[in-house]
Formats: structure tokens, C-alpha cells, sequence
């Protein structure tokens, strides 16, 4: 007879788990944005920070913090979430990219012919940035983790 | 007027409207970027400073923000070449994080770190190149957040505030103890004096040569 009850509450218990594990997926994929829907999201906002009209081109893929650590942040500090799930759109077209304000306060632009958005798979903006010539992103390609930059041509000091 | 122009002008309306609307004008124009900051022209190997996290309005919908941060740049005058690094807080639709913009030879990179600096709290942002990877480290109370190119040759250091446009706050938020490197490794120097830039509107209070406040349309 304990033997039966024991069998139950165990059942119960795995039942139980396995109803919470579902409903977590499902919860899980109901926040998550389709590629359409992210690749609208970023156009959006490259907009926004200096995308001039429509991309000629839209390539996204979903990748891992760490792999995009790999790819474009390659020193930053992601520790704990390099398995996180992330989307990155990149876009050709025409891009004016604000800079720092010069010395006398004006604000000036770099043009580059592509950008690239980074967003969590719920469809946040988490960054942003374009490839100057030489740099282009290959998402095709494998990741390749560099471990230093190219020394600075212009070490005066 | 006879019907027939006025079918013209409607037509002429349209054709403007329509070409307008796919001409591709961005949604947001970057142009109006304002600041306010205090600079230090030098060619030092980093700066760092203590900033305190405002809480600014921000007007310009999902897209708007405001931030305040420690900078090295590389802008020659009439150069056209303008390089930079910088760390800071940074408020926008999804919250105040740490953030980090930097733009080299290489390219441009934005981004919003994990971070959140509590507003009312001060931290120490510090901008320093690290030779080993040719690269400056971007540190938040002492952790390397990340490390980005930018120019090992710079025309000046600076911390302060930005924002999307005169629509929305710089806030309020103290720039203290401006240090820069005066060595490789570090060498931390106070700024020995400073500029103040800031657009219409916005401002800069100065608490002695190396200490300041920005803030304007809170």
C-alpha cells in the first residue's frame, strides 16, 4: 500500500514537472520574434542611427553571445550568458554615422555601406555598429576570435 | 479654377507626397545630437572619471536616449578622421545600462552592456590603452567591460552628456576627478584645466579644473 502511494506521488511529482517544463517552452516561444519580424525591428532602427532609406540587403542569423563575442566584440566581458541566444541583421545600403562632437562642438558623420544590428531574440535593441572596407562581416563564414587588434599605424607618442 | 488644373495640382501633390514617402528619409535625423561636456585637449594614454547616473526625460520615442561618459578621441581639425572610444550610463526605451561606443579604422560599434548602474549612484568609468591588444580597455568600477581600437594618437579627453536631440534631457550629472594617463600603464594625472562645450539649452557648471557638472531640459 505505501508502495502505491509512493508510486503516485512520485508520478504526480514527474506529471507536474513535466507540465511546468511545457509551459515554460511554450512561454518561452510566445515572446519570441519570428527572423521577419527581427529583421523589421532592426531596418527600424538602423533608421534611426543613419541607415539612409530602404537596405539593398538583409541577412540575419541567430547565434550565440559568444559567437558574436567571436565576430564583432571579441574582449567583451559576457561571462555567464555566452550560451544566450541572440539575432544579428546585417544591412547593406547608405549609412551617415554620427561621431563624437569635434572641437568646436559640432556634430559630424562617418558614411560606411553597411550596418549590422545585434538583438535579443525577444526583439531588443542591444547594439549596432558598420564595417569600414577590409572588415566586412561574412556570416557564412566561420567565427574567428581574434587576440589582439592590428597595431596602430600611428604610434606617436 | 477649372476642374482640369485642379486635377493637375492634386496630381502634382501626389507624385510629391509619394516621392517623399520612398525617398528614404531617415526617421530619426542624427544631426540633432546635443552635448554638453568639459574636454581636456592632451594626447594621453586614457582618462577616467567618476560619473553620477541621472534619470533623464526622454522625448524622442523608442529610439531616443541620453547618456553621460568618459571619452578619448582622435579629430584632427579639418581632418575629416574622427576616432573615439567611450564608456558611460546610458538610458533609453529598455532601461539604464553601460554602454560603450567606439569607431577606428576598422569600423563602428555600439553597444548596451548587462550592467545597470542604479540612478543616484556614482561610478568610475575609466577609458586605457591596453598594448597588448592594441586596444583601450573600457572598465566599469574596475571591470574591463570591453576593449575597443579607436587611435593610440588622441587630440583630447572629455566627459559629459549626450542625447538624441534638443527634445530630450542631458541629466543632471557630475563629472568628478578628470583624470588622464600620462604613462602606458596608467599615471593618473588630474586634468590641469578644461573647456566647456554645449549646445543651446543645455549646460555646464564647473567645480574647479577638473571637476564639473552637465545637465539642461530636465
Amino acid at each position: 500500500m505505501r508502495r502505491t502511494y509512493l508510486g503516485i506521488g512520485v508520478l504526480a511529482i514527474l506529471v507536474l514537472a513535466l507540465l511546468a517544463w511545457g509551459l515554460a517552452q511554450q512561454r518561452a516561444a510566445a515572446s519570441s520574434l519570428s527572423q521577419s519580424e527581427i529583421a523589421a525591428k532592426a531596418i527600424a532602427y538602423a533608421n534611426s542611427v543613419g541607415l539612409q532609406g530602404t537596405p539593398t540587403s538583409v541577412v540575419s542569423k541567430q547565434m550565440t553571445l559568444d559567437e558574436y563575442s567571436a565576430r564583432l566584440d571579441p574582449f567583451g566581458n559576457y561571462a555567464g550568458r555566452e550560451n544566450t541566444l541572440v539575432w544579428l541583421v546585417v544591412m547593406k545600403g547608405n549609412v551617415a554615422a554620427r561621431n563624437a562632437p569635434d572641437s568646436k562642438g559640432n556634430v559630424t558623420f562617418t558614411g560606411y555601406d553597411n550596418i549590422w544590428v545585434l538583438l535579443s531574440t525577444q526583439g531588443e535593441i542591444m547594439g549596432w555598429g558598420a564595417q569600414a572596407p577590409g572588415y566586412e562581416l561574412d556570416l557564412n563564414a566561420p567565427p574567428q576570435r581574434i587576440t589582439k587588434y592590428p597595431a596602430p599605424s600611428n604610434p606617436n607618442k | 479654377m477649372t476642374i482640369k488644373s485642379r486635377l493637375v495640382i492634386l496630381s502634382l501633390t501626389l507624385i510629391t507626397i509619394l516621392s517623399l514617402a520612398t525617398s528614404g528619409i531617415p526617421r530619426v535625423q542624427a544631426a540633432s545630437l546635443v552635448n554638453a561636456i568639459g574636454a581636456y585637449d592632451s594626447n594621453p594614454w586614457g582618462t577616467k572619471a567618476a560619473i553620477g547616473t541621472a534619470d533623464p526625460q526622454i522625448n524622442d520615442g523608442i529610439f531616443g536616449f541620453s547618456w553621460a561618459r568618459a571619452t578619448v578621441q582622435y579629430n584632427p581639425p579639418g581632418s575629416g578622421t574622427n576616432y573615439f572610444a567611450e564608456i558611460g550610463w546610458w538610458k533609453d526605451i529598455t532601461g539604464i545600462h553601460v554602454h560603450v561606443i567606439a569607431q577606428w579604422n576598422g569600423g563602428r560599434f555600439e553597444q548596451s552592456y548587462s550592467q545597470q548602474p542604479a540612478v543616484g549612484s556614482s561610478h568610475n568609468y575609466v577609458v586605457l590603452w591596453n598594448s597588448s591588444q592594441n586596444c583601450y580597455d573600457l572598465k566599469y568600477d574596475g571591470t574591463v567591460i570591453t576593449c575597443k581600437p579607436a587611435s593610440l594618437t588622441l587630440t583630447r579627453v572629455f566627459s559629459g552628456g549626450e542625447a538624441s536631440s534638443s527634445s530630450n534631457a542631458i541629466g543632471i550629472s557630475n563629472c568628478l576627478n578628470n583624470y588622464y594617463a600620462s604613462t602606458n600603464g596608467g599615471g593618473w594625472m588630474l586634468y590641469p584645466s578644461h573647456y566647456d562645450e554645449a549646445a543651446q539649452g543645455y549646460w555646464v557648471h564647473d567645480f574647479s579644473a577638473q571637476s564639473w557638472q552637465v545637465g539642461g531640459h530636465n
